[in-house]
């Protein structure tokens, strides 16, 4: 845990700061992070290798345009390639090595199998005594660079980091080349309200900046998407790196905290002065859950009905869904192709049908095969043409799915995906 | 009273256990309602919930799930996959008010002819009493 100084009352310049430094010191070789657009309307998550093209990064930025661990899945495709066994997350390093160039695959390997425990010692034996600082600086870049290249920090919100550790044990991404980077939300606006803040906001001020005070001040604005006023995760708790903010005056200073070896490493590497946990920080963070609690929407609107009447097929939430992996869905297949007899044998059962026919039990589907994994991102809302508030029916079903079967969506990676585990004495309300 | 309702049940037997209860409760000519119609699944734990929620919306009136007892399942540990899967399922009709009481998980085996027909003849009774599953009269639905 340290101190990082906020200048101007601006946190995000201080967090774009910290990020050109850890690329500067090549303590990461890209990092994926939102930026605004010159127009300034939207924001990007862009791929950064130069330190002198972060001018408009902004993490902090109330919009929510993707969910960006479907980005992170992309890149890592080539990482998730070869045979699928139940241990692909523990066995990522060694395919990684098989896929050296295949004339010095053999050599290669066991070069850098001889190199590793030398390196190590290295950095134990006679680092210790010598200057720790501006040693441990450079030691890990230098030795990183020789055997696994510098990680690839991605700046995720806690959704988003939540969504790729369901996929990591989905078998969708490996976090290996990554480096997490957890920053604290309170939440975000649509991509269409965030746009019309900027063009109808005064010139001078920034959405994000009006966005942070109203909230640090407990009050939040009307604007904000469905699926934020009811999240109950607003801080990362399973991130390499943690930037908090909650519980401490942004406008001076914000945190950040090391959450596993991997961060530890880089933590250190930027040679920051250890300090304690922000006192409030606890606190505020309850206090925040309490609020989005009340704020949740509490409506028992007739879901089926809208589902039914309001969905047009056009299938963009499993689009958009994180969680929703696969690569050939079950209602793109012949399944679900219906010669026209088919048509006219159901209109007769009933007298009336409604058309095109499965709008129901596609969302249905979908329910039963993300429930458990869903992290109530809200995207599936976003990408609804006809404004079927599936966030929140989504939010409902996957918390009572997951309380059902005593399993929390990206909590940990060591908890066993529910439905792929069981105990034997369990559940007996569902016998009946 | 000829126009009394008859509820109509799908049920989805394992072949191991379940099945083989309801071909006994057969061939032992033991009788029970005729409200069901029965699909042999290898088993009970390769129910897709997507064919549960078809048979709801196509208005059938009851769904059986059968499987083997916890401990038998021919393929070890099925029946308790099987019964996650249920939860789930049940969780989601229950949310969004679609008859979560109208699916039951039982564990039958094959000797257990009698359990099968008892089964039935109680999902009848309580079917009888809730009345047909409305989502299939409804065609907004």
């Amino acid at each position: 845990m340290a101190i990082i100084k906020v200048k101007d009352n601006n946190p995000a310049a201080a967090i774009r700061e910290l990020l050109r430094t850890m690329l500067e010191k090549q303590l990461v070789s890209a990092i994926l992070v939102p930026q605004e657009i010159p127009s300034k309307k939207t924001v990007v998550q862009t791929l950064v290798s130069d330190p002198d093209k972060l001018d408009a990064v902004n993490p902090l930025a109330p919009i929510f345009s993707i969910n960006s661990a479907r980005i992170v899945v992309k890149m890592c495709i080539d990482q998730m390639t070869g045979p699928v066994s139940g241990q692909a997350v523990s066995e990522q390093p060694a395919e990684e090595k098989e896929a050296e160039p295949p004339e010095a695959e053999d050599s290669a390997s066991e070069q850098k199998q001889e190199q590793a425990p030398e390196q190590e010692q290295g950095k134990s034996g006679e680092q210790a005594p010598a200057e720790a600082q501006s040693a441990a600086e450079d030691e890990p870049a230098a030795a990183e660079g020789q055997s696994a290249p510098a990680p690839i920090a991605v700046v995720l919100r806690p959704c988003e980091i939540r969504a790729l550790i369901e996929l990591v044990k989905l078998q969708q991404a490996s976090l290996d080349p990554f480096l997490v980077i957890g920053v604290d939300c309170w939440g975000t606006y649509s991509v269409q309200d965030y746009a019309a803040m900027v063009t109808q906001g005064p010139q001078d001020s920034s959405v994000t900046a009006d966005f942070l005070k109203q909230v640090t001040a407990g009050n939040f604005p009307e604007e904000l998407r469905g699926a934020c006023r009811a999240c109950q995760y607003p801080v990362p708790t399973y991130a390499d790196l943690a930037i908090q903010l909650i519980g401490d005056d942004i406008s001076q200073q914000i945190r950040i905290e090391a959450q596993s070896e991997k961060g530890k490493e880089i933590f250190n590497a930027l040679g920051f002065e250890v300090t304690a946990e922000s006192k409030e920080r606890k606190s505020a963070v309850e206090k925040l859950k309490e609020a989005k609690k009340q704020l949740a929407e509490q409506d028992k609107a007739d879901f089926l009905e809208m589902i039914s009447s309001l969905c047009i097929n056009c299938h963009n939430c499993r689009a958009v869904c994180p969680i929703c992996y696969c690569k050939q869905c079950v209602f793109d297949g012949k399944v679900f192709e219906y010669p026209l007899e088919k048509y006219l044998n159901w209109s007769g059962k009933k007298g009336v049908l409604p058309v095109p026919p499965d709008k129901l039990l596609f969302h249905l589907t979908r329910m039963s095969h993300v429930a458990t994994s869903c992290v109530a991102c809200g995207q599936c809302e976003a990408a609804c043409p006809s404004g079927i508030p599936l966030g929140r029916i989504f939010q409902r079903i996957s918390t009572a799915a997951q309380e059902a079967l005593g399993y929390e969506a990206g909590r940990s990676l060591d908890d066993d995906l529910p439905l792929t585990t069981f105990r034997e004495n369990e559940l007996s309300a569902v016998e009946d | 009273m000829s126009e009394e309702f008859e509820p109509k049940i799908i049920a989805f037997l394992c072949n191991w256990c379940s099945y083989a209860g309801a071909d006994l409760a057969g061939t032992s000519r033991m009788q029970y309602p005729p409200n069901v119609r029965i699909i042999r699944l290898m088993c009970s734990g390769g129910l897709d919930p997507l064919y549960v929620f078809r048979a709801l919306l196509a208005g059938c009136d009851g769904v059986l799930i059968g499987g083997c007892h916890p401990g038998d399942c021919h393929y070890t540990n099925g029946n308790y996959k099987a019964r996650r899967r249920v939860a789930v399922l049940k969780s989601i009709l229950k949310e969004l008010g679609m008859g979560h009481d109208r699916v039951w998980l039982r564990w039958i085996s094959a000797s257990e002819g009698s359990r099968f027909a008892e089964t039935i003849r109680e999902i009848v009774t309580d079917l009888k009493e809730k009345g047909p599953n409305t989502l299939a009269q409804s065609w907004a639905i």
